[in-house]
């Protein structure tokens, strides 16, 4: 079992900003913060407009919370799987 | 039970072809069992005539056939009956006449057994009142309509524990962890017989399902637990690439035989025959008309991005893809975007630009300039979003996504708006989960695809006669039960029975919308490069551009009646209409009649409709495109061309007339 219980409910995070200069203090903000790691960076080159962060679900709480507000240029949830909507190999759903 | 040591050799004078309905596997070992009503339909729904009737013609080769089933047999007792003076018939009657039938099998009788429960019956004591017998389907059939009314036949249907969740892979208490296993040894051949490896193999019973792959012999033992041979509800059998599936429902199985599966080439189909060695259409490009595309109508100068599994350039009609980036490796890796280890990629590539010129099947745009961004196996949505700057940042006309989730994603959606505002026009599969349209399919800055398919385009005994819905129409086009529906959905497209490539270099035919959306994405392609308005009002990239194409593929639809349209949107898109060959649907009705009304031998009569004989010429039929091209009905390029091609058979568009299939 981790030590740190946080660890365990650690997961990747996306986070948006509508304004540049805000995404680059958070990115800034993140380099610093032991709790945050950045694992990429999307956008034109020198501009990105969204990060991809691990941390642990509090942690993405508590910036859900800071970043709740309507007029905060930043917004986070949760990097989600995507699923394929064709044949693809494993178990078919029961026909029957 | 049949014994599967009968068909040691499933190749071996196979039975002749049957078109009724009843011409299932359960001939093929003389127990006469009929077909599944879902079978029925896909193997007998074209009446035996028409585009799609070829499918008729193949014989099955499999070893499995369906066992009999088991049924609850009673007199009926209805004042109905005796007020037309029909009276019950009497137990003992019913026995003996069923136990006289050499193809029934009387297993028990169920009864009272003592005077209360005779009483509660109304008869006297010691009378059973059920007859529990083995017969087939067709046999059922036969005995309930000889007894007009006065039998009670019905499926002794086994009975499930509720708790027990249908999906695999759920933990519940209600697995069976002891008892004995029922081992199934299964022998899956291909072609002349030979071992056919790497098949997955499912059998589906009344509580978990089992399955495994076969190996380089051919074989592979499942263990199902809790089971009977009587209980197992269904097998499947997925080839790796090159065959048709297999499937059989309530299979009639050995436990103590190998249960001999002969597999279908794809070839063997006859709307496939010589397939891959000369070039084809699949079935879904040829309703959608792209096989009466004059030939340099390609998709050139236009650039198709496909966010999937990647695309194999080992395969012929891939090997002309130049470009992409492995998101998922992009800092360590990012050429490999051209290993596709899901085939999922490959299989959509094929549909929207397979290239090859000779051999294959014949993609949408087959000289668009395809850009794969390859995120599975593993994809996230972060992984959409940079796929979608990827597409951005190369000026991507189009993209295929033919994925989603299970929930919006804000930050997603921003993305596709950016890439919308960029002139990225977003074309997404609906989704497979037969309910709501999934995310991104959902949004309303995309194109959103439902899956289509049609009868007679796969065998009766392949996995694919599983996706039949209720909803079919005259021309046998039905809604996939798989299909996610709703308002969102703006088109709908072929996406049962795909034939497509697959890695390294083989086709496989697959089920989904995933499917269904390539064949939107590559008629977009066309679209985009030969529409007079791209070359025109909408040549610059951006959000009018996106919605002019959205509106133009809409337009150009074929209207599919199953009576719902959140399963169909505007219908199936058609590549004439699209690309500006001939007038849109409705829009200029005028002109098309003019265009449909030139004098000649075949005056009035559409253009293609069945009245031009297969393989004349539209100017021997007396149609004259200069005249129609002056009547504003077609582009003088393709009156041109039309004038000296023959005509394929096409699915009745601009039909006055009655149209049988």
């Amino acid at each position: 079992m981790p030590s740190n219980p946080s660890q365990a409910e650690s997961g990747h995070y996306i986070i948006r900003a509508t304004d540049p200069a805000a995404l680059a203090s958070f990115i800034r903000e993140a380099s610093v913060d032991p709790e945050l790691t950045l694992i990429d960076q999307i956008g034109p080159a020198g501009q990105p407009h969204t990060v991809v962060v691990t941390m642990s679900s509090a942690k993405a709480a508590a910036l859900e919370q800071r970043f709740s507000p309507t007029s905060s240029p930043l917004k986070i949830e949760p990097d989600r799987p995507l699923s394929l909507f064709g044949n693809t190999p494993g178990m078919p759903g029961d026909p029957l | 039970m049949a014994k599967n040591s009968d068909t040691p050799n499933p190749n071996a004078n196979p039975p002749p072809a049957d078109n009724s309905a009843d011409s299932s596997s359960g001939k093929n070992n003389g127990n006469g069992a009929s077909a599944s009503p879902a079978t029925a339909a896909a193997g007998g729904g074209g009446g035996g005539g028409g585009a799609g009737s070829a499918g008729n013609t193949t014989e099955p080769r499999h070893g499995i056939s369906q066992r009999k089933g088991q049924f609850l047999i009673a007199a009926r007792h209805s004042p109905g009956l005796q007020a037309m003076g029909l009276q019950p018939l009497a137990f003992n009657v019913i026995e003996q006449t069923l136990r006289a039938s050499p193809d029934i099998e009387v297993v028990d009788t169920v009864g009272p057994k003592n005077v209360i429960g005779a009483l509660a019956d109304g008869m006297g004591a010691d009378v059973p009142s059920v007859l529990v017998a083995r017969m087939t389907d067709q046999k059922a059939g036969i005995l309930h309509q000889q007894a007009q009314g006065r039998l009670i036949v019905e499926r002794d249907h086994p009975l499930t524990m509720h708790e027990v969740a249908p999906q695999p892979g759920l933990v519940t208490c209600s697995v069976p962890s002891g008892g004995p296993a029922l081992n199934i040894p299964i022998l899956v051949l291909g072609k002349d017989d030979m071992p056919l490896p790497e098949a997955e193999v499912y059998l589906f019973g009344s509580m978990l399902p089992a399955s495994g792959v076969s190996d380089v012999s051919g074989r592979v033992t499942l263990a199902l637990y809790g089971d009977t041979p009587q209980t197992i509800r269904g097998l499947y059998v997925k080839p790796k690439a090159d065959y048709w599936s297999f499937y059989q429902a309530e299979p009639d199985i050995s436990t103590t035989e190998p249960n001999v599966i002969g597999m279908r080439l794809l070839s063997e189909w006859p709307s496939l025959a010589n397939f891959p060695q000369e070039q084809t259409f699949g079935w879904g490009q040829k309703a959608m008309r792209l096989d009466q595309l004059p030939p340099n109508y390609r998709g050139q100068g236009v650039r198709v991005g496909i966010v999937d599994s990647g695309a194999a350039t080992s395969h012929d009609d891939l090997k002309k893809i130049r470009f992409g980036l492995d998101i998922m490796n992009k800092a360590s890796d990012p050429g490999g975007w051209n290993v596709d280890t899901v085939s999922h990629g490959s299989h959509c590539a094929g549909v929207i630009a397979g290239a090859s010129s000779s051999v294959g099947i014949r993609g949408f745009a087959p000289d668009a300039e395809v850009h794969a961004c390859k995120l599975f196996p593993g994809g996230q949505v972060s992984q959409l979003i940079d796929a979608l700057e990827y597409c951005i940042e190369k000026q991507v006309d189009v993209v295929n996504l033919s994925l989603g989730g299970i929930e919006p994603s804000e930050a997603l959606e921003q993305q596709i708006q950016r890439a919308k505002l960029a002139g990225v026009a977003c074309i997404v599969a609906a989704g497979n989960s037969g309910g709501a349209v999934q995310y991104p399919a959902s949004s309303p800055n995309v194109m959103a695809v439902a899956a289509l398919g049609r009868l007679n385009e796969f065998p009766q005994d392949s996995y694919h006669t599983q996706t039949l819905g209720p909803q079919v129409d005259a021309n046998g086009f039905f809604s996939p039960k798989f299909t996610c529906y709703g308002p969102q959905i703006a088109v709908c497209a072929p996406g049962v029975a795909i034939a497509s490539s697959v890695p390294s270099n083989n086709y496989a035919a697959w089920d989904g919308t995933s499917m269904a959306a390539p064949h939107v994405t590559g008629l977009a392609a066309l679209v985009l490069a030969h529409h007079p308005d791209f070359h025109g009002a909408y040549k610059s990239r951006g959000p009018a551009r996106v919605e002019r194409l959205f509106q133009i593929i809409k337009a150009s639809s074929q209207p599919i009646n199953f009576g719902d349209q959140t399963r169909t949107g505007f219908g199936m898109p058609d590549v004439l209409i699209a690309v500006g060959l001939q007038p849109q649907r409705g829009v200029p009705v005028q002109t098309q009649q003019a265009f449909l009304a030139q004098p000649g031998p075949v005056a009035g009569a559409p253009i293609f409709g069945r009245r031009v004989a297969q393989g004349e010429s539209l100017a021997a039929a007396g149609f004259n495109p200069l005249a129609a091209m002056m009547a504003g009905g077609v582009d003088p390029a393709y009156a041109a061309y039309l004038s000296g091609v023959p005509m394929g058979m096409p699915y009745g568009f601009g039909s006055t007339g009655p149209v049988r299939w």
